[in-house]
C-alpha cells in the first residue's frame, strides 16, 4: 500500500536524523571534558546539550525502531500461534494503543505550545535555554510513532484479510 | 477530604519530618476534615515540577522549594533564600511581620496560579565541601564548583568555574577531583551525602544561602472551594510548621556540624573581605534583574528595606550562641 | 476507586506482554488506561511528566554513547579480534570467554549508572565470539545478564550514590559494607561458570581439534595488535572516571570517540561503518529508553492511584512481625524492579520503607545492602526481567527467550544464596570496618 510506504519513508528519515545526532552528542561531552580539564573553564552549555540531544535521538528513533522490529516483545505464545492469529492479536493491541498515542500527541502539542508562549526556560544551568524546541521534538517523535503504529495496524489488517503483499514494504 | 501531596523529596528530613509535620497539623487543625497523604518525589509528577503537578490537579497540595521554578522566573530565588540574603531568623521576621508572606502568596497566585505560603524554614548552609581550602576571593578564582540556580550565576561572575552535573554524580566527581568543590545544603542535609568523606575542607559560613524557606502550595480551584476557616487553618498549619521545623532543623544542624568539628575534616572560615565581595557582586546582580523584572524589583525592595530596619538589632539583642564559654 | 484496583495493573500488564505486544507499549497502554480511570484527563499530565523526565535525564545520555561504542567495535571487527585474543589465552581455562565477559561487564556496569546500557555493550562485544565458539546459548545469555546486574552493588555504583542520601545513610559506609556481598556474588558467578564449563565442556567448549597450537611469538603479535589497543580503550573509559577527568557520561563519550579512532587505526573506518553504527545506536537506544519511560509511567500511575497507600497499609498492618514486614518490603522492591530501572525503585520505595525500617530497629546499612541485592536479583528474574529484554535486542534470533530464561536461573540462585547469607549473618555486610579505603588526608 502506498500509504504504508509513505509513512515508513517518513519514519526511516526521522531515524536517520536521530543517527546524525550521535556525533554532536559525543562532541559536546568531549568539548566539556577538554575545556574543563585542559582549559580549566567548563562550558555552561554541554550538560544541557547532552540530555537534549539524547532525548531528541530517543524521540526521533522510536518510530523507526518499531518499523525495524526493535521494540522487544515476549514471543513465548506468538511462536505457538499461526500467523493470522498473531495478526489478530496485534490488530487488537494496536487498535487499543493508537488512541493513547493520538491523545499523548495532542497533549504534547499543548505542552510545547504553552512552553513557547510563556518562554519557559530549563532552569538547570546558567545557560538556561528555552525549552520549547526540545518539547517540539518530543511532539514530532510521538506523532511519528502514532503514524508508524497506524502503518503496523494496516499491515496486520492486510495480513488478516489475506493481502500478503503488504509484508513486502517492511524491510 | 483526601488530598494527595506532591513533593520533590525522595527521603530525608524534608519528606519524613517537614512535609509529614504539615500534613499532621492540617489534620489536627481541621478536626480530621482534610487528610493529606504525602507522596515522595516523582510519584505524582516530575520531582522538579511540583508546581505544575499542583496546577494540573493531580495533587491538591504540595511541599516544595520555590527555587525549582527559577527557570521560569528569577524572583523565586529571593523568596527561596539567596546569596547575601536573610538568615533563618530574619527570614521569619520578614515573612510574618515584614509583609513577606503576603507578597509570597500574591506572587505565586499571579505568576503561577497556585496558592502558596511558607511551610518550613531552612538553616544556613555549608558554603562548600572542598578539596582546596577557600578563604579569599583569590582562592575562588577558577575553582571548579558544582552548584545551581542563582548562585551559579553569581559564583561565575566572582570567578569560579561553575560545573553543571546531575546530583547523583557529585559524590564521585568530588572524590576523584572532577570538581574541586560542591555546595548542597545545611549540615543536617549534607551528612548522608558523604561529601565530608571525600573532600577534606568544610568551608563556612554559607553566605551563598544564609537561610531559606520551603513552601506549601494548594491548587487554586481546590483552595477557592474551601471555607474561609479552612483556608486560615491551612495557613496556620504552615506557620506552626515553620516554627517547629526551625526548632528541629536548628538542633539537627548543630548536632551534624559538631560531628564535622569533631571529625577528621578541616573547617575553614571565609575572610570578611570575600564575604564583602560576594555581597557587592550579589547587589549588582540583584539590580540587573530588578531593572527588567517588576516582581523581582518589588520583592527585592521589600527585603532591602526590611534589612535596613534590622540595622539596630545587634545593638540591643545578643546574637544566638554568644553566651557559650 | 478502591486502592486495590491499582493491583489489577499487574495482571493487565502480564496479559498484554504474554500476548506478544511490545513490552514498552504494554506498559504505556496499561498506565494510560488505569490513569484515566483514576484521574480522568489530568492523567495526561502525569504521563507527560514521565516523557519529560526520561527524555531530559542527563544520566541516560550514557545509553546511546555506550551502545555506539559497542556498535563501532562490533561493526569494525575490533570486538571480534578482542574476544578472539582473550579466547586464545584462556582457551585452556574452562569458561574463559564467560569469565572475561563477567569481569568486563562488572567494571562497566559499576562505573555507569545505567546497567542496561553496559549490558548491551558487553553483549555486542562478546556474543558473536561466544556463538562462534559454540558456547551454550543459555549459559551465554545468563552470563551477559549477570555481568550487567553485578554493577549495582560494586563501587562506584551510581545506584548506591543515589541510595545513600535518600535512605539517610552514608555513601562511604554503604560502599564498604557492600564489598563483601558484592565480591561474594562475583566469585559465585565465576565459580559457576568455571564449574559448569568443567563438568559439561560442551556448554563452553575449550579446545577445538582443528585449531593447532599457535607459536608464542605469533600469540604475542596477535595480542599486541588485537588485545592491547582495545583494552586501552576500555581502560580509557574506566580511567577517565577513576582519575577524576570525567563523569561517567562524559567517559562514555570518550569511549565512543576512542572507538572511532581505534577503527581508523585498524583501517576499518569508513562512512558505512559509522553510519550503520549510528543507525543501530538510535534503534537500540530508543528501545531501551522507551522501556525505561513506559516503566516509570506504569509505576507512577500505580503509586499515585492508591498503590502507595496499599503498600503503606500492608506494611503498617500491626499483625505482622518485624521480619515479615522486612520480607514484605524486599518483596515489593523485587516486584518494582520488574518494571522500573533500579534508580527509580530506590527513589520510590526507600522513602516509604526507611522510616519503617528505623522504627522496627533494624540496622539501616544492613537493610540497604539487602535491598540492593534484591534489586539486582529482580533485574534478571523472569518473567519481567529488564536484563533479558535488553539482551533480546542485541542477540540474533537463534538465541530464544527460552535460552535466556533458562540461562539466568543459576545466577539468580547464586544471588539468592548471597541474600540469604546477608539476612542470616548480618556480619557479612557489617564486618568490614568503615575506614576501609578512607580518604588519604585522614
Ligand atoms: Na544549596
Ligand atoms: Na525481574
Amino acid at each position: 500500500m502506498k500509504l504504508i510506504r509513505s509513512i515508513e519513508a517518513l519514519t526511516r528519515f526521522a531515524g536517520w536524523l536521530g543517527a546524525l545526532l550521535v556525533l554532536p552528542l559525543i562532541g559536546a561531552l568531549i568539548i566539556e571534558v577538554l575545556s574543563r580539564y585542559v582549559a580549566g573553564r567548563p562550558t555552561l552549555w554541554a550538560f544541557e546539550v547532552s540530555y537534549m540531544v539524547m532525548g531528541a535521538m530517543f524521540m526521533l528513533g522510536m518510530a523507526n525502531a518499531l518499523r525495524v522490529g526493535q521494540h522487544v516483545s515476549v514471543d513465548i505464545m506468538t511462536l505457538q500461534l499461526s500467523q493470522r492469529a498473531n495478526a489478530a492479536i496485534r490488530t487488537i493491541g494496536y487498535v487499543l494503543f493508537l488512541p493513547v498515542l493520538v491523545w499523548l500527541v495532542w497533549e504534547l502539542s499543548k505542552y510545547a505550545l504553552s512552553a513557547f508562549e510563556t518562554n519557559e526556560r530549563s532552569g538547570r544551568s546558567a545557560w538556561n535555554p528555552v525549552v520549547w524546541p526540545i518539547f517540539t521534538v518530543w511532539f514530532v517523535g510521538f506523532a511519528l510513532l502514532a503514524l508508524q503504529v497506524f502503518a503496523e495496524l494496516l499491515k496486520s489488517i492486510c495480513l488478516l484479510t489475506g493481502k500478503h503483499q503488504a509484508e513486502e514494504s517492511a524491510e | 477530604m483526601n488530598w494527595r501531596m506532591a513533593t520533590p523529596w525522595s527521603g530525608g528530613p524534608w519528606l519524613e519530618r517537614d512535609a509529614q509535620m504539615f500534613a499532621d497539623r492540617v489534620n489536627e487543625l481541621t478536626n480530621g476534615k482534610i487528610a493529606i497523604e504525602v507522596y515522595p518525589g516523582g510519584t505524582l509528577g516530575s520531582a522538579l515540577r511540583v508546581t505544575n503537578t499542583v496546577k494540573s490537579g493531580v495533587a491538591q497540595v504540595s511541599h516544595n522549594y520555590i527555587n525549582y521554578d527559577y527557570g521560569t522566573d528569577p524572583t523565586t530565588a529571593l523568596l527561596a533564600g539567596h546569596s547575601s540574603g536573610l538568615t533563618p531568623e530574619e527570614f521569619m521576621l520578614w515573612m510574618y511581620e515584614g509583609g513577606g508572606a503576603d507578597l509570597y502568596e500574591e506572587y505565586r497566585r499571579e505568576v503561577f496560579d497556585v496558592v502558596a505560603f511558607p511551610c518550613a524554614i531552612l538553616g544556613t548552609e555549608i558554603f562548600l565541601h572542598s578539596n582546596k581550602p577557600v578563604k579569599t576571593l583569590e582562592d575562588f578564582q577558577g575553582l571548579r564548583l558544582r552548584t545551581s540556580g542563582a548562585w551559579a550565576e553569581i559564583a561565575s561572575r566572582l570567578g569560579a568555574s561553575t560545573v553543571v552535573m546531575a546530583g547523583s554524580d557529585i559524590y564521585s566527581a568530588l572524590e576523584r577531583g572532577v570538581i574541586d568543590a560542591a555546595e548542597w545544603g545545611s549540615p543536617e542535609m549534607n551528612r548522608p551525602t558523604g561529601f565530608q568523606e571525600v573532600a577534606q575542607y568544610v568551608i563556612t559560613p554559607g553566605v551563598h544561602q544564609s537561610g531559606g524557606f520551603l513552601e506549601c502550595q494548594v491548587n487554586s480551584d481546590t483552595w477557592d472551594e474551601l471555607s474561609e476557616e479552612d483556608q486560615s487553618m491551612l495557613r496556620l498549619a504552615g506557620k506552626l510548621s515553620v516554627f517547629d521545623t526551625w526548632l528541629a532543623s536548628s538542633f539537627a544542624d548543630l548536632d551534624a556540624y559538631q560531628e564535622l568539628v569533631n571529625g577528621p575534616n578541616e573547617i575553614v572560615e571565609l575572610d570578611q573581605s570575600f564575604i564583602d565581595a560576594i555581597y557587592e557582586e550579589t547587589t549588582k546582580w540583584e539590580d540587573e534583574y530588578a531593572a527588567e523584572n517588576e516582581w523581582f524589583a518589588r520583592v527585592l525592595e521589600s527585603q532591602r528595606s526590611f534589612k535596613n530596619d534590622m540595622n539596630s538589632w545587634s545593638e540591643y539583642r545578643l546574637p544566638i550562641g554568644v553566651m557559650a564559654r | 476507586m478502591s486502592s486495590y484496583l491499582a493491583l489489577l495493573m499487574f495482571p493487565a500488564l502480564m496479559t498484554l506482554i504474554i500476548a506478544g505486544f511490545p513490552i514498552a507499549f504494554s506498559m504505556i497502554l496499561v498506565a494510560t488506561g488505569f490513569g484515566i480511570i483514576q484521574f480522568g484527563d489530568v492523567a495526561a499530565y502525569q504521563l507527560l511528566t514521565k516523557i519529560e523526565d526520561t527524555a531530559s535525564n542527563s544520566i541516560l545520555a550514557a545509553v546511546p554513547l555506550f551502545i555506539f561504542m559497542g556498535a563501532m567495535l562490533e561493526r569494525s571487527g575490533i570486538a571480534e579480534r578482542l574476544f578472539e585474543a582473550i579466547h586464545m589465552w584462556t582457551r585452556r581455562l574452562p569458561g574463559g570467554l564467560g569469565i572475561g565477559a563477567i569481569i568486563l561487564g562488572t567494571l562497566f556496569a559499576a562505573s555507569s549508572g545505567v546497567v542496561g546500557a553496559t549490558e548491551a555493550v558487553i553483549g555486542m562485544l562478546a556474543i558473536p565470539v561466544m556463538l562462534k565458539h559454540q558456547y551454550s546459548k543459555s549459559l551465554m545469555s545468563g552470563t551477559i545478564c549477570a555481568s550487567g546486574s553485578l554493577g549495582t552493588a560494586i563501587p562506584p555504583s551510581i545506584t548506591v550514590v543515589v541510595l545513600g542520601p535518600v535512605a539517610g545513610v552514608s555513601v562511604g559506609s554503604l560502599f564498604s559494607r557492600l564489598l563483601i556481598p558484592g565480591f561474594l556474588m562475583a566469585v559465585m558467578f565465576l565459580i559457576y561458570i568455571i564449574g559448569i564449563a568443567y563438568l559439561k565442556p560442551e556448554m563452553a567448549p575449550r579446545i577445538q581439534e582443528q585449531e593447532p597450537d599457535i607459536a608464542l611469538g605469533e600469540k604475542l603479535r596477535i595480542t599486541l595488535v588485537a588485545l592491547v589497543p582495545t583494552m586501552l580503550l576500555i581502560f580509557t573509559v574506566l580511567g577517565t572516571i577513576l582519575l577524576g577527568m570525567a563523569t561517567p557520561t562524559e567517559a562514555a563519550a570518550c569511549g565512543a570517540l576512542g572507538a572511532i579512532i581505534l577503527a581508523a587505526a585498524y583501517r576499518n573506518l569508513n562512512v558505512a561503518v559509522l553510519w550503520t553504527s549510528a543507525v543501530k545506536t538510535v534503534n537500540i537506544s530508543a528501545m531501551i529508553l522507551l522501556i525505561v519511560m513506559g516503566g516509570s509511567m506504569f509505576a507512577g500511575v500505580f503509586f499515585a492511584s492508591g498503590g502507595m497507600a496499599t503498600v503503606q497499609a500492608l506494611l503498617m498492618d500491626t499483625g505482622l512481625s518485624p521480619w515479615m514486614i522486612l520480607g514484605l518490603i524486599l518483596l515489593i522492591a523485587f516486584i518494582a524492579g520488574f518494571v522500573l530501572d533500579l534508580i527509580s525503585v530506590v527513589l520510590i520505595i526507600i522513602p516509604v520503607a526507611m522510616p519503617i525500617v528505623r522504627m522496627l530497629g533494624f540496622d539501616e546499612i544492613w537493610f540497604c545492602v539487602a535491598f540492593l541485592v534484591v534489586l539486582q536479583t529482580s533485574y534478571l528474574t523472569p518473567p519481567l526481567a529488564p536484563a533479558i529484554f535488553y539482551l533480546r535486542a542485541i542477540t540474533p534470533p537463534e538465541v530464544t527467550l527460552k535460552h535466556m530464561y533458562k540461562g539466568v536461573v543459576p545466577f539468580i540462585l547464586a544471588q539468592l544464596v548471597v541474600l540469604a547469607l546477608v539476612l542470616a549473618f548480618p556480619e557479612i555486610a557489617l564486618w568490614l570496618p568503615d575506614v576501609m579505603g578512607g580518604p588519604s588526608w585522614r
